[in-house]
């Protein structure tokens, strides 16, 4: 005959109730309280076999037959099912957390705010090119080309051109996420940190921070942004 | 003493609004001579944005084109005139048509089709229309994105400039002047300029392919 394991039951002491911890992730499992005892019960097989149940000490395992309770094991009858008020095992277990501890010192830890290697794939929008080589191609593209990106000049050797489609040209890609600019294949080491770093590095959302390494940025204003066009772009640079 | 005729170029060119002063055909020399001087330094600032090498000003064409936009914008406003006289109002450009002309005369021509459309509106069989029309089938570069019969279009002159071809291409693009992009001398370098991107710059031209 096939074991119903669904009337299976455990008994524990409530003095022992503590132990029960290590099984209070089993949602399925429902407990009610009798007398110094705590019943609990919906185990399914494996539940039964595990570990983690064996190794909870006090406990004694019954099967319940006719609204009758047999030990594991006896053909003799234990006593009657009581009845039991059955509430789910999260609910009635309850998780105690412990005090905020006043003399925990490690305040003056910190964190250092890096960028890490990821595996994720970005879409790249933002080129770092050096405007030698760039000139040629951006005095004679077509408008349509330069009419979705906005540029910045950042030295005398080169210029950042943010939005895409990029430009056909060879430079460093950079990804956007938010308010950051990382090199592509790079993100922060912290993602939980994102927001709290953004708030410390910048004064206000029209900045963005721009990760030119794994170390170091730069805060780039987006007001400082232009549109490119062969007029903005040749006037900058003062050429014919 | 009133320079209406540069008043009206200059409110055009700056606010790109036609105002009349008054009902004037005859147009003085000081006068011409301030719009040909206006529309240079117009072109100078439009040429910063030139791909490649841009063309000369020339001054000629500029004033012509002008003086066509203008006199347009008179006859449709107080037409007192027979058919006949129209066309000595509007007359043909007398000098070759090169490069250099059609960049000039767009700074003024671009504003023709508008005019055209007005032209239409008022009376679809006004005598205005075919003279207007022929003017931009020759001077093609300005009428792009209206629909014209785009028969006997000379391509060789646009095509023989790196800067007039690009901003002929750009115009076709940025107007959607899709029946003018699938000419057989253009779709090839409409084409080239979408690269991998028509999806995004021009979603309509893809879906034809």
């Amino acid at each position: 005959m096939a074991e119903n394991f669904a009337d299976h039951l455990v008994q524990i002491e409530t003095v022992h109730k503590e132990h029960l911890g290590q099984i209070r992730h089993w949602d399925n499992l429902k407990i009610a309280t009798e007398a110094n005892y705590i019943w609990i019960k919906n185990f399914n097989e494996l539940q039964l076999a595990s570990v983690e149940l064996q190794s909870i000490p006090f406990t004694k395992t019954f099967v319940c037959i006719d609204n009758l309770l047999f030990p594991k094991g006896s053909l003799l009858p234990f006593k009657k099912m009581p009845n039991l008020l059955w509430t789910p095992i999260e609910r009635a277990l309850s998780i105690e957390l412990s005090n905020f501890n006043h003399n925990f010192f490690g305040i003056h830890q910190s964190v250092e705010i890096k960028l890490i290697p990821t595996e994720a794939e970005q879409k790249a929008t933002v080129l770092l090119l050096n405007i030698h080589t760039a000139s040629n191609y951006i005095s004679n593209a077509s408008a349509i080309r330069l009419k979705p990106l906005k540029w910045l000049l950042i030295d005398t050797e080169s210029a950042l051109i943010i939005g895409e489609p990029m430009l056909p040209l060879d430079g460093k890609a950079f990804w956007q996420k938010g308010n950051f600019i990382f090199p592509v294949g790079l993100h922060l080491a912290f993602l939980l940190l994102e927001k709290i770093i953004e708030k410390k590095l910048i004064l206000s959302h029209t900045q963005l921070i721009w990760w030119i390494s794994e170390c170091s940025y730069c805060i780039i204003d987006r007001t400082m942004l232009r549109p490119l066009t062969i007029s903005s772009w040749k006037q900058t640079l003062k050429m014919d | 003493m009133h320079h209406y005729f540069y008043n009206t170029i200059y409110q055009l060119r700056t606010k790109e609004e036609i105002i009349l002063y008054d009902k004037l055909f005859d147009i003085k020399e000081d006068d011409e001579a301030l719009v040909k001087e206006f529309l240079q330094i117009e072109f100078d600032v439009e040429s910063e944005n030139h791909p490649f090498s841009t063309p000369k000003y020339n001054a000629e064409s500029a004033l012509w084109a002008a003086k066509i936009v203008y006199t347009a914008c008179q006859i449709l406003l107080y037409r007192e005139h027979k058919e006949a006289e129209l066309t000595d109002l509007l007359p043909a450009f007398t000098q070759p048509i090169t490069t250099e002309a059609i960049l000039s005369a767009d700074l003024c021509l671009r504003f023709l089709p508008q005019i055209l459309a007005e032209a239409k509106l008022i009376d679809p069989e006004d005598y205005l229309i075919p003279i207007l029309e022929s003017i931009l089938n020759q001077w093609h570069y300005s009428g792009i994105g209206i629909p014209l019969s785009l028969k006997n279009l000379d391509f060789e002159l646009i095509f023989s400039n790196p800067c007039l071809e690009q901003l002929y291409i750009d115009r076709v693009i940025d107007k959607k002047d899709k029946k003018r992009a699938e000419l057989p001398q253009m779709l090839e370098k409409i084409r080239a300029t979408l690269g991998n991107y028509t999806e995004k710059y021009w979603n309509e031209f893809k879906k034809s392919d």
